[in-house]
């Protein structure tokens, strides 16, 4: 869609600034350790993980729904792969492969809980975070399971191209980012994502089927957050069943921040992508400068909570906007017909 | 001193559509008022704004004397001003008696319920309307009539000073309607201002004393019932023009062979439905609201479940399991309610024309945005759609540019639209387009194409349809060709006296 | 005599009852230890806890609304009443000061409902975090321990094998039911959540009685978390939280209060509460480990929606029928 007026009027244009300044912020603050290529690479890391997932969360939210299951079913995947891998002997390529079908079979059973009983999509994901975490427990206890020498994953987790600069999962993150762009703005999937997250009634009475959809979006989640998860294992080399738990929650965060809306139906990567970064250099930049993990659990709800006002409040001032040009069309029609 | 309620220079706009414009209306007490105009006249707007429900934009509301300005029902309700309304408002879970005595029930100070005093006031209005209801049955487990009765039941016994009644006896049977009418007597004889909102002639000649009409918003005058006719009040609550608005419709005179064939089709809603629609003709489906002439065009798209009966087009056999499969053999249908199952209101006026096309609209992998776009404004030029960009929202729309957007979607070249079932097109959007899409339906037919036209306003459908099915009940009671119509028999059909 | 018969076999809660007498059958026929003197007690305390967040949790959602917050609020308040007491604050000033704070915690929930227009559900997710991030921030990891020997009896007095926070649960459960059942301001909240709208164009603020019942929740909250510290002894940032939170909306589920809110009362939702950990601590004294209990909350949750949404759907169809037959 062409917009109107130039970029600097833009909501990309207030995240980049955004952008910027938390990064000059954390730098001065930090007394320059924010930019060591070190933490940048941090910075990286934690954005492969919360671009993944936050994908997943876009595109639900932008069929107006939620998957609060992602984290775990990411952690899930992880503790199968390591299962398989280490435990059983499977190669490590295999394995991954199996884990990610896994989660997307977790992804399945959200969509058919939702689509089929009917439940609210909330409490749906919700019980499945409970049951995974507590099968992921199950399989690696609270110890973990331990990854040593297994060549696919070592070569996802340590490879870096460019001298050392470029990890693998910047790459395939990277790629993952761009693909899923292209789709969401390019392509009559995306479409049908925005149609259906506009008006589900109408879309399916134009010939759309919102309820394939579904299924799509909820297992695409999961596959996301699979890749996510064994991703997470090849770099940190133990497999946790609550490792990705908290990005569930960030991913939904970057999506609001990145201007998806609530409700579903508009929003787009890259405001998205601008999210994750946001959050992703906050968060670094909250610990760079000294507070612990904790603080970043206070900021990120507030960052959530504030992302959401300024959604709802958005949201507001769109439909006053509404009303007063009807009344103001309105106005002018009674002249005309008056005339 | 006579009660009295006098609203004054009440305004009030929605989106796409200015609701109310300029109220002044005094409604006297001791005296039944009736309230009437088309669908989308404005009537339940201003019940909304009696009630405190909406807030107008301008204008005050003197009752007998004392200025009002509400800003939450409960105001409203305090001030002595009760509605019924259309869509009944009751707690399903909840037992009769609590539901009648919703906003107070019985209780001492400390806020303790006293359930033997709510039981006995609440069977003394059951015996005083002369029902059989258990007080203590929860009301979700009611007949609709019941509920129906439920309902009045909570205004009545508020014993207020003003009591509006919206459409109160459509889900209701003779005995009941009788009660109501008996009730309605009692409280015009106490004085009370009673406001009623009908769309049935005979019942309004029957039971009220005076008449205020509306027509697009604004109130076109008061008359007193007895000396008035049916006609009349007709010809007022539709206009001056009307007569013109038709003439000058160009219709097509060359009616083709069958196009589609219903036979015996029953869903859980309709029963027993048979039709034909041939080419190039406008079909007609009268009816009251809930007669089910919106479910039996649900069945044909394929968006209920059919139980039984054939649907043959151009004399093959189809069935549709989703709306997709009738839309790929060329049956369209713009939904009765526009901004819930129509439109896409987030998205743009070329998303929207372009929604149920999108395969035919790529190149490749990707959407082609120039084909898109000469499609969407192949239908703005076509329809006449005002407004400055194609990538207007269409929740930024007018009702009537809106209704352009969802004809021009089901009208496009991409589609090979065979049939256009149109529900309640012209709902909610002013005179003069109105004028402009009953062209818009005669011009299809000339096209070729079966027009399915569902309007709840007679006139409309007599003027524009050439043959009409009357629907009552989930039935269809009556086929009348345009030339034998006349509001009398289609009505008498509608109703099924 | 007939018709008692006939009121206990059309209500859900005798089901229910039937079956956690059933679950216990079982368990005890599995693990001969599970009836024992010792093991009751363990079954009354840990219902205690959730019970009391259960009660507010339970009236919440009857009126339509929702709040993932009660764990996190009733930690992070019982950490600043904790603080209190061992400042020296007398127990009985501190426990009504972090009632206070939970009632504050829950007018920040209604703010961010009513005046930011937040949906709750993730709204009190987001505070949660920021609350339970609190906490630990504030106990820098650490549990806060308590040596206020009087406190300790508000928690941990016991009568025989009843624990006295197992009559705390009681009590609130016979005192909310009473008031849901027999209060005008009862029928209100039901009235909120069963029809909104119908509610509104009746008079009753809806806003009004979601405020109280989000106060009501997080204050009940909290004193759960006060219960639960003057019986441990201590709190610690990772007590309550979302497991917690869980566990009491699940109870609330099971014991047939209806997700959307309207329907449901504090009979059955005790009845849940007990299976729940009846079906909890069973698992546990088969020999389970903690990890399956926490896969099994997950299971729980969706069998009771799913038991929501099977009785729904026969409810409608009785009603289908009913109105074809006329």
């Amino acid at each position: 869609m062409k917009t109107k007026g130039s970029f600097f009027s833009t909501k990309y244009f207030t995240l980049l600034i955004i952008i910027v300044a938390l990064l000059v912020i954390f730098t001065v603050w930090s007394k320059g350790q924010m930019i060591m290529p070190i933490n940048i690479r941090n910075i990286l890391n934690n954005l492969v993980l919360l671009g993944l997932i936050g994908i997943g969360a876009c595109y639900l939210m932008l069929y107006g729904e939620l998957d609060i299951s992602a984290g775990a079913i990411g952690s899930f995947a992880g503790c199968i792969c390591a299962l398989l891998a280490m435990r059983m002997g499977i190669p490590s390529a295999i394995a991954a492969i199996i884990a990610i079908l896994v989660g997307c079979v977790a992804g399945l059973c959200n969509a058919l809980m939702i689509n089929i009983l009917k439940f609210p999509p909330f409490i749906a994901t919700m019980s499945m975070s409970y049951i995974l975490q507590g099968a992921g427990y199950m399989i690696a206890t609270s110890q973990g399971i331990s990854i040593k020498k297994l060549a696919f994953l070592n070569f996802i987790g340590d490879t870096k191209f460019f001298n050392g600069l470029v990890p693998v999962m910047i790459i395939i993150t990277v790629l993952f980012l761009v693909v899923y762009g292209i789709i969401l703005s390019r392509t009559q999937f995306g479409r049908t994502i925005y149609l259906c997250g506009g008006n589900r009634r109408a879309a399916r009475l134009c010939g759309l089927n919102p309820k394939k959809l579904s299924y799509m979006l909820y297992i695409n989640s999961a596959f996301l957050a699979s890749v996510a998860g064994i991703i997470y294992i090849s770099r940190v080399k133990t497999a946790l069943p609550t490792a990705l738990t908290s990005f569930q929650f960030t991913g939904v965060t970057a999506a609001i921040l990145g201007g998806v809306a609530f409700g579903g139906g508009s929003g787009n990567m890259v405001g998205c992508t601008l999210g994750m970064l946001i959050l992703a250099i906050f968060n670094n930049g909250v610990s760079t400068v000294g507070f612990n993990a904790n603080y970043t659990k206070v900021f990120n709800g507030v960052l959530l909570i504030i992302g959401l006002a300024l959604d709802a409040i958005a949201a507001r001032r769109n439909a006053k906007k509404v009303v007063a040009t009807s009344l103001a069309s309105a106005k002018t029609g009674k002249k005309e017909e008056t005339a | 001193m006579a009660e009295y309620v006098e609203l004054k220079n009440i305004n009030k706009a929605f989106p796409g559509v200015r609701a109310l414009r300029d109220i002044d209306l005094r409604v006297e007490g001791g005296l039944v008022t009736a309230l009437i105009g088309e669908n989308g006249a404005g009537k339940s707007t201003l019940l909304k704004v009696l009630s405190g429900e909406i807030r107008p934009d301008t204008g005050t509301i003197d009752l007998s004397g004392e200025i009002k300005h509400f800003s939450h029902p409960k105001e409203a309700i305090d001030a002595g001003i009760s509605v019924i309304y259309q869509e009944r408002q009751l707690v399903p879970m909840m037992s009769v008696m609590e539901n009648i005595f919703i906003d107070n029930i019985p209780s001492n100070k400390a806020g303790l319920i006293n359930r033997r005093e709510l039981k006995k006031r609440a069977t003394e209005i059951i015996e005083t309307f002369g029902l059989d209801i258990d007080p203590e049955e929860p009301v979700g487990r009611l007949s609709v009539a019941q509920q129906q009765m439920v309902e009045i039941m909570k205004a009545y016994r508020r014993d207020s000073r003003v009591i509006c009644f919206d459409e109160p006896t459509a889900p209701l049977m003779d005995a009941e309607i009788e009660t109501l009418f008996r009730i309605i007597r009692e409280l015009r004889d106490q004085g009370k201002v009673v406001l009623y909102v009908s769309h049935r002639m005979g019942e309004i000649f029957q039971i009220t004393d005076r008449l205020a009409i509306m027509k697009d918003g604004a109130m076109v005058t008061t008359r007193v019932t007895a000396e008035t006719t049916e006609a009349e009040v007709v010809k007022l609550m539709v206009g001056r023009d009307v007569g013109d608005t038709y003439k000058n419709l160009v219709r097509n005179d060359r009616i083709g062979p069958v196009l589609l064939e219903v036979e015996g089709l029953n869903t859980e809603a309709v029963h027993d439905i048979s039709f034909q629609l041939h080419e190039g003709e406008v079909l007609g489906f009268a009816g009251l609201v809930g007669a089910g002439r919106t479910e039996v065009m649900r069945a044909l798209f394929g968006d209920d479940k059919i139980l039984s009966g054939t649907i043959r087009l151009e004399g093959k056999e189809v069935s549709f399991k989703s709306p997709r499969e009738a839309i790929e053999a060329g049956i369209m249908l713009c939904p009765e309610d526009r901004k819930e199952e129509g439109l896409i209101l987030p998205r743009s006026i070329s998303d929207n024309i372009s929604a149920p096309v999108l395969k035919k609209l790529r190149k490749g992998l990707f959407m082609d945005r120039r084909s898109e776009t000469e499609l969407a404004q192949a239908g703005k030029d076509k329809y006449n759609i005002k407004t400055p960009t194609l990538d207007k929202r269409t929740i930024e729309l007018s009702g009537g540019n809106q209704q352009k957007v969802i004809l021009a979607r089901w009208t496009s070249d991409k589609l090979n639209t065979r049939i256009l079932i149109l529900d309640e097109p012209t709902k909610g959007i002013d005179v003069g387009t109105k004028a402009e899409v009953y062209q818009m339906v005669c011009d299809l037919a000339r096209e070729g194409k079966g027009v399915i036209f569902i309007s709840s306003e007679l006139t409309e459908v007599l003027n524009v349809a050439d043959r009409i099915i009357v629907m009552h009940d989930g039935h269809i009671t009556g086929e009348v060709m345009r030339e034998e119509a006349t509001e009398e028999n289609v009505l008498a059909l509608a109703m099924k006296e | 005599m007939n018709k008692l018969i006939k009121r206990l076999t059309g209500s859900r809660n005798f089901y229910l009852f039937l079956f956690t007498v059933l679950i216990i059958v079982i368990f005890q026929i599995a693990q001969p230890r599970y009836l024992s003197a010792d093991n009751i007690r363990n079954i009354l305390y840990s219902v205690s806890v959730t019970g009391i967040l259960m009660v507010g949790i339970a009236n919440l959602l009857i009126s339509g609304n929702m709040d993932l917050s009660a764990g996190a609020v009733g930690c992070f308040c019982t950490i600043l009443g904790c603080k209190l007491i061992n400042l020296g604050v007398p127990w009985v000033l501190a426990v009504l000061m972090t009632i206070g704070m939970g009632i504050c915690c829950g007018l920040l929930n209604a703010f961010m409902t009513y005046k930011l227009g937040i949906i709750p559900f993730i709204g009190t997710l987001g505070i949660a975090s920021v609350w339970s991030g609190l906490g630990a921030v504030i106990t820098k990891q650490a549990s806060v321990t308590l040596t206020n020997e009087a406190f300790f009896k508000f928690g941990s007095t016991k009568f025989g094998i009843i624990p006295i926070a197992f009559l705390y649960v009681v009590f609130l459960c016979i005192l909310y039911g009473l008031i849901m059942k027999y209060t005008k301001f009862g029928r209100q909240v039901y009235m909120c959540g069963g029809n909104r709208v119908a509610a509104r164009l009746a008079g009753i603020k809806g806003e009004r009685i979601g405020t109280i019942m989000m106060c009501n929740c997080s204050g009940l909250a909290a004193l759960a978390g006060i219960v639960m510290a003057s019986r441990m002894h201590l709190i610690h940032y990772q007590n309550l939280q979302d497991t917690s939170t869980m566990g009491a909306i699940t109870a609330a589920l099971l014991g047939g209060v209806a997700f959307g809110g309207g329907a449901g009362g504090m009979l059955g939702a005790f009845i849940g509460l007990m299976l729940l950990n009846c079906f909890k601590n069973g698992i546990d004294i088969i020999g389970c480990n903690e990890y399956v209990q926490i896969l099994f909350n997950g299971v729980l949750l969706a069998a009771a929606m799913a038991v929501d949404f099977f009785n729904n759907l026969s409810r409608q169809k009785a009603l289908k029928a009913k109105n074809a037959a006329k």
